[in-house]
């Protein structure tokens, strides 16, 4: 296996300070840049752990050494700001080996595992254990939080041609709307053409008598058509623009869509749910907006300056350069002004946006407000934000005020040159007055463009960046793919888990070294105190992650063989929190199974001991729940929850904290109805008020990870161990209650 | 204008020092009500092999502490928690000036070696790019570069004055106070504040 980038590199230290080191020696390694003991420092340290030895180099010099045999356990951990590693030798002594700030932390967390790992299972993990980098090799600049693209980096060709693999569906449209620009830039440059004709043939003609009215009727229905004809064209060009903006935006959507809905939790959690909600949306948005208004307006403009510009240059170059001389003055100062502007813009935002935040935070929390008799308190505190946001927006309006003159100043500039140049030739008869205002209209429209695509980079890039987030998601590695050969599988209901070792970061396993079997039928308490991993393992059960070490087995198959379908339609699972839907309580209830009957609903409903309610409401099963329904209590909803969970009669039910929201006696009435169906399926539940494990025929209680004990209720009541100090803690409780 | 709420991104929380994979979790699930206040009268501290340990009362047996700030915006020397390795807080200390010369220069630079903030003294180049915006600054650890998401929400005013910035990697930074910078480096400060 060959070496990663970052491992090279390293290896290439190591090497020069213990030349004797081979690859295969090599353990893991590691650099420091802080003082061990003070802030006072900054340092060149650097760790090599062979197979034998642990050895810390300071600027250079080995400062100190330890043998692996000595070694109890490498730890990491994080301070604010930096993190330290630290060894625990057998004897139970540590001491601090390495610190860095916070740039070096994914490495050092996944050195000091890979320490660890060689030291348990005698395996050398140099070339596994490569950290994922968080800064682009390229440009050094940093990723997005869960990203590997690099927006300062990414190809702008490779990016277009990508969006034109998803618009090229839609081409002849595009083509269209192209053929329809051309014909406007003809229209558009024809008119000035017929303006002339009719100054000085008919307007300024020194023989009235011989202007003949069909010729000038006619001038006028020319006006009258060209004016039709750019209108009409310019509803057609938005007609082909619009469709293809629209479509390849609702290509690019689903796309987006249904390849969020592919990936796994682990990725999704790595983002926010608005950060998602703006790939599908908002960006997206931005590029429609991109395609349907700012491409065509490109298109025109560039066109319109091309083609006004060759008429000016044929009819009269030393005019032409005139008109285009303060050119690039007014192109730089548009530029320089549309970046301050964006600056002011976005602090303006921010300001906005604070006030809102602000204002939310209020409304939300007016009941506390108003228990407390703060109103003119936070009245105050509104005030400060809505000044500030004031006093951006007229710093704004004050430099457009004092800018936006200066920008018209200098754009009717070329227009003073073409007026003394026009000016002298018409006094000395070369010129006619209906051309000089031909002319005019012709510097007015070759400036228009300009002051677009002064402004264009910008757009164009806030839209690739845009495309680039979408093509991001879209290419992100599916790491919960089904296998090729994955099957569907009839559960039966046991799970077999075999060391199995996990972690949701580098640095810190949540799950160490599990081993445990159940049989099918079984009720399994999980029990310990909370981010004990109670919840990772049944995440693991239901494949929302992969393990990353051992195997978990359902029914002797391993579970990255089981497709993902089955698997899961044939789990339910009640969370501690529960969601529902927009919709009424039957679609919710009948969620997992869409094609569930009546009578199923109402049975499932009557088992969680939901049914009673629903029954009470005035719409019975038809009543709107979720965001905008039906106020449900949270012991409703969890009830609602169960029933949906039970519909599909699942193999393995999961219930996380299911049952905490209700009160006992409702708790014991499910629980009852639980157990009687219970010899149908293997269920684990977790629970933290013990009674409502009384039911399990074994309970599992875990500890910093890791299983500490396992059996019967009397068992672990025997054995007066971490079950049987909770049981008298709660009991003590209760006495107290 | 009004203070920006503090505790912004990467702020302490979970960061529970040298408690071990893991315990920044579970911090705070044991409380202490009965923990004593500490000064020099009854408590001492000592460093070894890089670590801190606590004697209380002074004849006691050295225990392996870790120190936390419970005000690491505003109090920096001031309402500390010491915590054993579980985060189970052993003792408080109200001001580490309660302690004589020796003892308070050992508490200072414990509390300094957890939490590492660099403390900017002039801003040379600011870059802004998709949402991101690049640093290239002096401090007091030397020239550094470190790059900012969402700008406005990564710099926290802790004060009147006194910045926070929270870099993408969860390094922190601080100016004490942007009045002393030099023109420059307020001048491309400025628009994110």
């Amino acid at each position: 296996m060959t070496l990663t980038e970052t491992n090279k590199r390293l290896y290439e230290r190591a090497r020069a300070l213990c030349p004797t080191l081979t690859e295969d020696d090599v353990v893991a390694l590691w650099e420091y840049n802080l003082d061990l003991e003070t802030n006072d420092n900054t340092r060149d340290g650097f760790v090599i752990v062979d197979g034998h030895t642990c050895t810390v180099y300071e600027e250079g010099k080995e400062t100190h050494a330890v043998s692996l045999s000595d070694v109890q356990e490498f730890r990491f951990f994080a301070g604010v700001g930096c993190v330290f590693v630290e060894y625990t030798r057998k004897n139970g002594e540590s001491r601090l080996i390495s610190r860095a700030d916070c740039h070096h932390k994914n490495k050092l967390a996944s050195a000091v595992k890979a320490v660890n790992g060689f030291m348990r299972y005698d395996e050398h993990a140099f070339h596994k254990h490569a950290p994922q980098e968080l800064v682009c090799p390229r440009c050094g600049r940093a990723y997005r939080a869960g990203s590997q693209t690099c927006l300062s980096c990414f190809s702008k060709r490779k990016m277009i041609k990508r969006l034109w693999g998803v618009a090229s569906p839609y081409k002849w449209y595009i083509f269209a709307s192209i053929l329809v620009f051309v014909l406007t830039s003809a229209v558009s440059l024809i008119a000035p053409q017929i303006s002339q004709n009719l100054t000085d043939n008919y307007i300024l003609n020194e023989n009235p008598e011989s202007v003949l009215l069909t010729g000038f009727l006619l001038v006028l229905g020319q006006i009258l058509l060209m004016q039709l004809l750019q209108r009409a064209f310019s509803s057609i060009q938005k007609y082909f623009l619009l469709i293809a903006g629209n479509k390849v935006v609702h290509n690019l959507r689903n796309i987006v869509f249904e390849k969020i809905q592919r990936l796994s939790i682990s990725r999704i959690s790595k983002r926010t749910a608005g950060e998602l909600m703006n790939r599908v949306s908002s960006d997206t948005g931005r590029i429609r907006m991109f395609v349907v208004n700012e491409m065509a307006r490109l298109l025109e403009q560039v066109m319109l300056f091309i083609a006004v510009g060759t008429v000016l240059f044929l009819y009269d170059y030393r005019l032409a350069l005139l008109i285009i001389l303060p050119m690039p003055l007014i192109f730089v100062a548009f530029s320089l002004f549309r970046r301050m502007m964006g600056q002011l813009f976005r602090r303006s935002w921010e300001r906005s946006s604070q006030s809102n935040t602000v204002l939310h935070d209020i409304f939300s929390g007016i009941r506390v407000v108003k228990s407390y008799g703060m109103e003119h308190r936070e009245a105050k505190r509104f005030e400060s934000f809505a000044a500030a946001e004031k006093d951006t927006q007229l710093k704004i309006e004050t430099k457009w005020a004092y800018i936006n003159p200066i920008l018209h100043f200098l754009m009717g500039f070329g227009e003073f040159f073409l007026l003394f140049y026009a000016g002298n030739a018409i006094l000395g008869g070369t010129m006619t007055l209906g051309e000089m205002a031909k002319f005019s209209t012709y510097s007015t429209m070759i400036y228009a463009p300009l002051q677009f695509l002064a402004g264009f980079p910008r757009q164009f890039m806030m839209a690739m960046t845009s495309v680039t987030k979408v093509f991001e998601i879209i290419d992100e590695p599916e790491d919960i793919a089904d296998a090729k050969d994955a099957v569907d599988l009839k559960v039966e209901g046991s799970i077999e888990l075999e060391n199995v070792s996990f972690g949701y970061d580098e640095a810190v396993d949540v799950l160490r070294h599990i081993n445990l079997q159940i049989k099918p039928g079984e009720f399994i308490g999980l029990v310990g105190k909370s981010g004990t991993g109670k919840s990772t393992l049944i995440n693991l059960i239901m494949r929302m992650y992969d393990v990353d070490e051992g195997t978990l087995k359902i029914d002797g198959v391993d579970i990255r063989n089981i497709s993902q379908q089955s698997l899961r339609s044939q789990i339910g699972v009640v969370l501690q929190e529960t969601f529902l839907f927009n919709g009424s309580i039957f679609q919710n209830i009948a969620y997992a199974k869409p094609d569930a009957s009546r009578e199923d609903v109402i049975r499932a409903a009557k088992i969680a001991g939901a049914h009673s309610f629903i029954v009470k409401l005035t719409d019975g099963y038809d009543t709107w729940v979720g965001e905008k329904g039906c106020t449900l209590s949270g012991g409703e909803k969890q009830r609602i929850a169960i029933a949906r969970a039970l519909l599909h009669n699942p193999k393995i039910l999961i219930l996380d904290e299911a049952t905490a929201s209700l009160d006992t006696e409702t708790e014991k009435q499910i629980q009852d109805s639980l157990a009687a169906l219970s010899h149908e399926r293997t269920t684990i539940a977790i629970a933290h008020r013990l009674s409502t494990l009384r039911n399990a025929t074994r309970l599992v209680v875990l500890d910093r990870g890791k299983i500490a004990e396992i059996g019967t209720h009397e068992e672990l009541i025997e054995k007066q161990g971490i079950y049987y100090n909770l049981v008298m803690a709660q009991r003590e409780m209760s006495k107290m209650a | 204008m009004a203070p920006r709420m503090m505790g912004g991104p990467g702020g302490p929380r979970g960061m529970g020092g040298p408690g071990g994979p893991g315990e920044g979790k579970r911090k705070g699930s044991r409380e202490n009500p009965n923990a004593p206040a500490i000064s020099a009268e009854n408590a001492t501290f000592s460093m070894k092999n890089g670590f801190l340990y606590m004697q209380c009362p002074k004849d006691a047996e050295p225990v392996r502490v870790n120190l936390h700030r419970n005000f690491p915006f505003t109090f920096l020397w001031e309402y500390i928690s010491v915590l054993d390795m579980s985060n189970y807080e052993l003792a408080t200390i109200r001001d580490v000036a309660l302690f004589d010369e020796e003892m308070k220069a050992l508490l200072v630079r414990e509390l300094e070696r957890k939490y590492y903030s660099p403390a900017i003294s002039r801003i040379l180049s600011v870059k802004d790019r998709f949402g991101f915006s690049y640093w290239d600054v002096e401090t007091s650890g030397g020239r550094l570069t470190f790059t900012l998401q969402d700008t406005f929400k990564s710099i926290v005013r802790a004060g009147e004055n006194k910045l926070f910035f929270f870099d993408v990697d969860g390094n922190r930074f601080v100016i004490e106070d942007v009045d002393t910078l030099d023109r420059k480096s307020r001048k491309r400060i400025e628009i994110y504040l």
